[in-house]
C-alpha cells in the first residue's frame, strides 16, 4: 500500500472547493443557531409561562433527536406539510442549526444564571446605570463562562456538517467520497480529508484549553 | 473623606439624613419588617445587632433600594423611596454598601473594581478614577495588591477593597451588611480597623454586625432587632449596661 500524493495534489482544488462549502455551511448554521439560541434562552428566562414551556420543550426535543433524522426529515418530510422547497444546501444549514440552537440556548441560560446575585446587587448598590451594569459586570462574566462550551458546539457542528453530504451537498466529505470513487484512491482522499477536519478543529480545542487555563489561573 | 452635602444645600447638618418610619416588608406571608422606625443624622454611626433572620439585612437593603418595602416611609436626603429611576440611582451614589460576601467583580483588577463606579456613575475620567482608586486603596492598606484580581486576595483584603470601592463614589452613607461575618477570625480585626478609622471621618455608617466590641467602642447608637422589629436603640453604654429589653438581654447573654 503506497500513499499516492500525486493524485491528491491533482485533485486538491476540488477538495478545497468542498472545504469552502463546509466552512460556509458551518458559519451559516452557526449564525442561525446563535439566533435560535438567543431567542430560546430569552424565552426560558424572560418569557411568560407558556413561552417558557415551549422554549424548554424545544431544547429537550432537539437535543434528543439524532442529527441525521432532523436533516432527512427537513429535506424529505417538511415539504409535504410545510409547502416549502428549500435547496439541499439551505436544508442542511437549517437542519444543523436546529439542534445546535438548542445546545446554545442551554449554554447561554447556564452562563447567565451562573453569575451570582451578589454581582448584580453590588453593581446596583454602586449606582451603575443599567447599561453599564450589563456591559461591565454581566456580559463579560457570562461570556467567560459561555465561550468554552460554545466552542465545543462549534466543534460538533463542524463534524456534523459532513452529514449533509447525504443530501448531495458537495461539501468536504462529499468531495472526498466522490474523488475516492472516481480515482479508486479512497485511502488518500479520506485520510487527507480527516487531516483537514482535524486542522479545522485543532485551533478551537486549543482555544478552549487556553481559555480554561486562563480562568482557573485567575480564580484559583 | 470630604462630605459634600448634595441633598440639602441649605444644609442643617443636624437634620437626619436617613429617616425610616414604620417600614414594613413582606416576603409572601412572612413579615420581615414589622414597622421599623429609625433615623440617622449625618456623621452618625449606628450599629444594629440581633439574631440571624431578625431583619437587619433587609432593613439596610431597603435603604438603598435593593429591596422594596410595602408600607411606611423611607427618606434619604431629599428623596422619598422608592422614587423615580433617576432618583434611585442618585440615592445609591449617596448610600454605598458593603456586603457580607464582598461581591467584588472577579473579572476586574482591584484597581478597576474601585475605579469603575466613579467613571460610570459619577462621570470621572479613567485617569481621575484610577488616581482616586490608588488613594483609597492606600488608605485601606492594599495599594500593593492594586493590579491583582480579587480571587488572589484573602477575605480580609477583599473586604477592604470592597470598602474602598464603596467609598469611591464619595457617598454620604455607608451601609455595612455583616461585613466581618464571612471572614476567618484572624482577618476580622483588619476590616474592623478600617471601619473604625472611617467612623471618625464624618461619614454616616449603618452597620449590621455581631461584633459587640466594635459596636460598644465605635457606635453612637446601638440598635437591637428581633423578629422584624427594632426593639431597642440607645447609646452603647446605656444599651449594653442597662439591657432594657428582655429579649435583648437574652441575646446578649448568649453571645457575650
Amino acid at each position: 500500500m503506497s500513499f499516492d500524493t500525486q493524485i491528491v495534489w491533482q485533485n486538491l482544488p476540488s477538495l478545497l472547493y468542498g472545504l469552502r462549502l463546509t466552512i460556509v455551511i458551518v458559519i451559516l448554521s452557526l449564525f442561525f443557531a446563535g439566533v435560535i439560541g438567543v431567542l430560546i434562552c430569552a424565552g426560558m428566562l424572560l418569557g411568560s409561562p407558556v413561552v417558557r414551556r415551549i422554549s424548554a420543550d424545544y431544547v429537550s426535543i432537539f437535543r434528543a433527536l439524532p442529527e441525521p433524522i432532523i436533516i432527512f426529515w427537513l429535506y424529505y418530510c417538511s415539504p409535504l406539510i410545510l409547502n416549502t422547497k428549500l435547496t439541499a444546501f439551505e436544508t442542511g444549514a437549517i437542519a444543523l442549526a436546529i439542534p445546535s440552537g438548542a445546545y446554545l440556548a442551554e449554554i447561554f441560560r447556564a452562563g447567565i444564571q451562573a453569575i451570582p446575585r451578589g454581582q448584580i446587587e453590588a453593581a446596583r448598590a454602586l449606582g451603575l446605570p443599567p447599561f453599564w451594569l450589563l456591559w461591565d459586570v454581566l456580559v463579560p462574566q457570562a461570556l467567560r463562562i459561555m465561550i468554552p462550551p460554545t466552542l465545543g458546539i462549534v466543534t460538533i457542528l463542524i463534524k456534523n456538517s459532513a452529514l449533509v453530504s447525504a443530501l448531495g451537498v458537495e461539501e468536504l466529505f462529499y468531495r472526498a467520497n466522490v474523488l475516492g470513487g472516481q480515482t479508486f484512491h479512497y485511502f488518500e482522499f479520506l485520510t487527507v480529508t480527516a487531516i483537514i477536519y482535524f486542522m479545522l478543529i485543532l485551533p478551537l480545542s486549543a482555544a478552549v484549553q487556553f481559555q480554561e487555563q486562563r480562568l482557573s489561573a485567575r480564580h484559583r | 473623606m470630604s462630605s459634600r452635602p448634595i441633598a440639602s444645600p441649605s444644609g442643617e447638618s443636624s437634620a437626619p439624613f436617613i429617616v425610616c418610619e414604620n417600614v414594613r416588608k413582606f416576603y409572601g406571608a412572612f413579615e420581615a419588617l414589622k414597622g421599623v422606625s429609625l433615623s440617622a443624622a449625618r456623621g452618625e454611626v449606628v450599629c444594629i445587632i440581633g439574631p440571624s433572620g431578625s431583619g437587619k439585612s433587609t432593613l439596610l437593603r431597603t435603604l438603598n433600594g435593593l429591596e422594596s418595602f410595602d408600607d411606611g416611609r423611607i427618606r434619604i436626603g431629599d428623596v422619598d423611596l422608592p422614587g423615580t429611576h433617576r432618583q434611585i440611582l442618585e440615592v445609591r451614589r449617596e448610600v454605598g454598601m458593603v456586603f457580607q460576601s464582598f461581591n467584588l467583580f472577579p473579572h476586574m483588577t482591584v484597581r478597576r473594581n474601585v475605579a469603575l463606579a466613579p467613571v460610570r456613575s459619577r462621570g470621572l475620567s479613567w485617569v481621575e478614577a484610577n488616581g482616586r482608586a490608588e488613594r483609597l486603596l492606600r488608605r485601606v492598606g492594599i495599594v500593593d495588591q492594586i493590579d491583582k484580581y480579587p480571587g488572589q486576595l484573602s477575605g480580609g483584603q477583599q473586604q477592604r477593597v470592597a470598602i474602598a470601592r464603596a467609598l469611591a463614589v464619595e457617598p454620604q452613607v455607608l451601609l455595612f451588611d455583616e461585613p466581618t461575618s464571612s471572614l476567618d477570625p484572624e482577618m476580622v480585626q483588619e476590616v474592623l480597623q478600617v471601619m473604625r478609622e472611617l467612623a471618625h471621618t464624618g461619614i454616616t455608617m449603618l452597620v449590621a454586625t455581631h461584633e459587640m466590641g466594635f459596636a460598644r467602642e465605635v457606635a453612637d447608637r446601638v440598635g437591637f432587632m428581633d423578629g422584624g422589629t427594632l426593639l431597642h436603640i440607645a447609646p452603647p453604654r446605656e444599651f449594653f449596661d442597662h439591657r432594657a429589653d428582655k429579649r435583648l438581654s437574652a441575646f446578649l447573654s448568649k453571645i457575650l
